[in-house]
């Protein structure tokens, strides 16, 4: 049965997903019919499907989950955020089950106690007090645990619970446990089982008493205590609710199915509707009650039989020669040709990585091609290898293109927990906050979505935490009481961006400088230099964040320097700006794929580097004059601002360029905490690389992120500028 | 004596009490493959369940007595003896 | 009724939980039935237009058309009004039951069907012999 389980395995994580938008969407617009539907329409779906399988507990939840959307939908109950957040805690554990049976194969030990505390929750009622329904059933934890044959046995309803542990010496004070029970009005269960794994009968103390009983009555409690009236020390009673047994006992019983089920088409002969349904059904009764005599080994003419269909007496008569218990000659069963499934196609991970690894080999080789054409000269045969190369080159591009594009998975995967997220956070923090995604279509490669839904997370969380006010302080400040708080993907220059904006609090420049002073990180005429923006740039300091009153001055929490680490690691950047009062933005920019890295090729004292151009700000030439030398740090000012400048060739330990220059070529390089201008020699093409990480002897190199072969077959060594400033 | 014990096969008669516990705990220890014929028990003390639940002898016919029915029935004897 | 080049009848499952549709097919298939499958009650009847089967299986909760709508309709497509029907849900009311046989199925099972019972019931409505074991 593994196919088929594996099969629930995925329909239960789609239904569960489904179950969780309709969820929010129900919650938002209690209304809302739609999402009511989709909602009941999963529970119950996962009711039949997971009835197929040993996971009682999972059906139980399940079960009640769809109870309580069908009193929703028929209107007997009301949505509230409290019953929400149980039918979320109920989706949650279904979730944790479905990930523990994808594990191990079955639900854990504590599955029944945990299904039946939840089921109680959902089924509380409107009014949701602690005494409201359920009863005492977490004193009873077993009573969530019932075998299907035990809960038919017991029934539905209020029932009292026995719990009776007898005093091992009851032998000697005369008590005889098992007699009590006979006392008990309405006993419908009793479970007699050892309260310790029984010794072998060599070693048992015959007096010394062992058992423990469970039972269940459909007496009230009053009624069940006096049996126990001799022994209250050692017996616990209570009152639980049973909600009804999910599974029937099989219909056909023990009768022939073959004649209940030909009873069952007499009456529906019987059954009400116009002529034209009546009619209908007397056509598919014959056909019906001609297969079943087939089947029995009596075949009789279909005339014969449509003309006893004409009203219940004559099919009755027709079939009173009995329905046979004659046993057919069994057939030799052909084996039907299994229709092959259409199917979703999945790959391994790691044969992904060898065709991009492949594909980047090609585009190198592809790249040598080039020098090749041009030293054929200009004969015929050097044009066709010319016409050649090209096709070749579009070809790998092609093919580069399409690999890429196999890995490229919507960014609603790194969306799709959000809702929930910012509801829970929201409703727990007592904000009410608007959440707006956009762009969920935006593709990315799956490594980088894979770096990208932690700080994701990390960032709308801070939004909500520090940067959203409360509805009174925000309704005192003259805005709209519901916070926004707005997700945006979108593609730019070869890279995805990922813009996570509030219009909260924002950051107030001068309590960052302030911060910075306090916390030792800057002095005070640094702090006064920085200008607004690089101010509020310090959220991303490492050690800057992390203490709480910064949250409180900051409006911004603990981590950023983490959204940075890793963004940077993934070879992107990340940018704020923020305006006190009126909110803040973070954006995440990211490369497409993690393994093709778009470089700027720079060359410093004869060599090639690359730098990633998701940090490349900019490149510019900046006459000597402009830059500003104190002893030997150097500044220039770009773009309105002060930005250090730093020379590549005195980071790498090459000797200073001793050509005479007016001017020098420099890569503005956005870091996260600041811009730094690198001053290079040269600066060259912007090429895909695919990123080779340092290896061997060179592992040991600080400042580099990899080598890499531009398509020419050079080497370059692309840098870790962070690693090397 | 409400157990009578004939080789391998004890009948439970009528009322089996406490005093039962000991001759039945050496009988069942004593014997290769006991079995019980319970259906003439009308009471069935504690101390003889726990015994016959520790042994699981094989139960050749299960008591008549409605309320020990339904107990032996749902006990790992009553599974056992189908 | 069995067709005659050796296939065996053809029994249209239509149920938008794809684990019972599969635990359907695995079950009919090994008893040499030729399933196809539906996952609402417009491609219930879609398929079943397209080629009428001997038997329908037919759940009751699914979006687009429910089983109840979709046996409705196949009772009155002239060519398709006599196909046996049976519908599966996993409600055991007696008023479930009713309300399907209202709506043209021949039988009612309560999900999940244990497998001989669906196969039981399977044979018994498309005529095939019953066999040693499935009679009692």
């Amino acid at each position: 049965m593994s196919e088929l389980f594996d099969q629930f395995i995925v329909e239960a994580q789609e239904l569960l997903e489904t179950a969780g938008g309709a969820l929010l969407a129900l919650e938002r617009d209690p209304a809302d019919r739609a999402s009511v539907d989709e909602l009941f329409r999963a529970f119950h779906t996962l009711k039949g499907s997971s009835a197929l399988f040993d996971m009682a507990p999972f059906t139980r939840l399940v079960h009640a989950g769809e109870d309580t959307l069908s009193l929703l939908r028929d209107g007997r109950r009301g949505m509230t955020p409290d019953l929400a957040d149980r039918l979320f805690r109920a989706l949650d554990q279904c979730a944790r089950w479905v990930a523990a049976l994808e594990e191990a194969g079955t639900l854990p030990a504590d599955a029944g106690e945990a299904a039946e505390a939840l089921a109680r929750g959902l089924s509380g009622g409107p009014a949701d007090g602690a005494a409201a329904g359920g009863g005492e059933v977490e004193a009873f934890p077993w009573v969530a645990g019932l075998t299907d044959e035990e809960r038919r046995a017991a029934g539905e309803g209020t029932l009292t619970a026995i719990d009776y542990t007898p005093d091992p010496d009851c032998f000697f004070t005369g008590d005889d446990p098992l007699a009590l029970f006979r006392r008990v009005p309405d006993l419908r269960l009793l479970r007699i089982e050892p309260a310790h794994p029984l010794p072998p009968l060599a070693q048992m103390d015959p007096y010394r008493c062992v058992l423990r009983f469970r039972a269940l009555s459909g007496a009230a409690v009053e009624a069940v205590t006096p049996a126990f009236r001799s022994v209250p020390d050692q017996v616990r009673t209570g009152s639980v609710t049973l909600s009804p047994a999910f599974t029937p006992p099989a219909a056909a019983a023990q009768g022939s199915l073959a004649a209940t089920m030909l009873e069952e088409q007499t009456r529906i002969l019987d059954l009400p509707g116009s002529a034209a349904e009546r009619e209908s059904r007397r056509a598919a009764v014959a056909r019906a009650v001609a297969a079943i005599l087939t089947a029995l080994g009596r075949p009789t003419q279909r005339a014969a039989v449509a003309a006893a269909c004409g009203d219940v007496g004559s099919l009755r008569r027709f079939l009173a020669d009995g329905p046979g218990e004659t046993p057919a000659v069994s057939e030799p069963r052909p084996s039907a040709p299994s229709a092959a499934p259409r199917r979703a196609l999945r790959v391994e991970p790691e044969r992904m990585d060898a065709l991009m690894a492949l594909v980047g080999e090609l585009s190198v080789v592809k790249g040598q091609l080039g020098p090749l054409v041009r030293r054929a000269g200009d004969g015929e045969m050097a044009r066709d290898l010319k016409a050649f190369a090209a096709r070749v080159d579009s070809l790998v591009g092609d093919l580069r293109h399409a690999a890429l594009r196999l890995r490229l998975l919507p960014l609603a995967r790194v969306f799709d927990p959000l809702p929930r997220l910012v509801r829970d956070t929201a409703r727990r923090l007592d904000k009410t906050v608007e959440l707006v995604l956009e762009g969920a279509e935006t593709e990315a490669d799956k490594d980088i979505l894979d770096v990208l839904g932690e700080p994701l997370l990390h960032l709308v969380r801070n939004a909500l935490d520090h940067g959203i006010e409360m509805p009174e302080r925000r309704a005192a400040a003259g805005k709209p009481p519901a916070g926004t708080l707005r997700v945006r993907a979108f593609q730019d220059k070869g890279g995805v961006v990922v813009e996570v904006s509030d219009d909260g609090a924002g950051i107030d420049p001068a309590a960052m400088r302030r911060a910075a002073v306090a916390k030792g990180l800057l002095d005070p005429d640094a702090a006064a230099a920085l200008s607004d923006a690089d101010a509020v740039r310090l959220v991303f300091a490492p050690g800057f964040s992390t203490a709480g009153s910064v949250s409180e001055l900051s409006g911004r929490g603990v981590g950023m320097d983490a959204v940075r680490a890793a963004a940077e690691r993934a070879g992107g950047r990340v940018e704020i700006d923020s305006t006190p009062g009126n909110g803040t933005r973070v954006c995440l920019l990211l490369p497409l794929t993690l393994s093709i890295t778009r470089v700027v090729v720079v060359e410093a004292a004869g060599s090639l580097y690359g730098i990633p151009v998701a940090l490349v700000g900019g490149v510019q030439r900046v006459k000597r004059g402009e830059i500003r030398a104190v002893k030997r740090a150097e500044s220039v000012v770009l773009r309105d601002r002060v930005v250090p400048l730093v020379r590549l060739r005195r980071l790498l330990g090459q000797p200073e360029d001793e050509r005479a220059r007016a001017d020098d070529c420099v890569v503005l390089a956005e870091l996260g905490d600041g811009p730094v201008a690198v001053a290079v020699d040269d600066v060259g093409e912007r090429a895909d690389v695919v990123l080779r990480p340092m290896t061997g002897v060179l592992r040991g190199l600080r400042g580099y992120a990899g080598t890499a072969v531009l398509g020419d077959g050079r080497l370059i060594l692309v840098l870790d500028l962070r690693e090397l400033l | 004596m409400p157990i009578r014990y004939d080789a391998d096969l004890a009948c439970f008669e009528a009322a089996c009490t406490v005093e039962d516990t000991l001759p039945l705990a050496e009988w069942l220890e004593a014997t290769a493959a006991p079995r019980v014929d319970l259906s003439a028990c009308t009471e069935l003390h504690t101390a003889l369940l726990q015994l016959l639940l520790a042994a699981r002898p094989a139960v050749t016919a299960g008591p008549e007595d409605a309320f020990l029915a339904r107990v032996i029935s749902l006990s790992p004897l009553g599974r056992g003896a189908g | 009724m069995t067709g005659t080049d050796g296939s065996g009848p053809r029994v249209l499952v239509v149920d938008d939980a794809v684990t019972v549709r599969a635990f359907s097919r695995r079950v009919l298939e090994a008893d040499g039935f030729v399933v196809d499958e539906a996952v609402n009650g417009i491609e219930g009847l879609e398929r079943a237009m397209a080629a009428p089967p001997d038997l329908v299986i037919v759940d009751v909760n699914m979006r687009k058309m429910d089983g109840y709508t979709m046996l409705r309709v196949l009772r009155r497509d002239p060519g398709l009004r006599d196909v046996p029907a049976i519908m599966i849900s996993t409600e055991s009311k007696a008023s479930d039951r009713e309300q399907a046989l209202l709506a043209g199925a021949n039988w009612y099972i309560v999900k999940p069907p244990r497998p001989e019972v669906l196969v039981e019931a399977a044979r018994l409505l498309t005529g095939r012999p019953l066999g040693g074991e499935g009679a009692p």
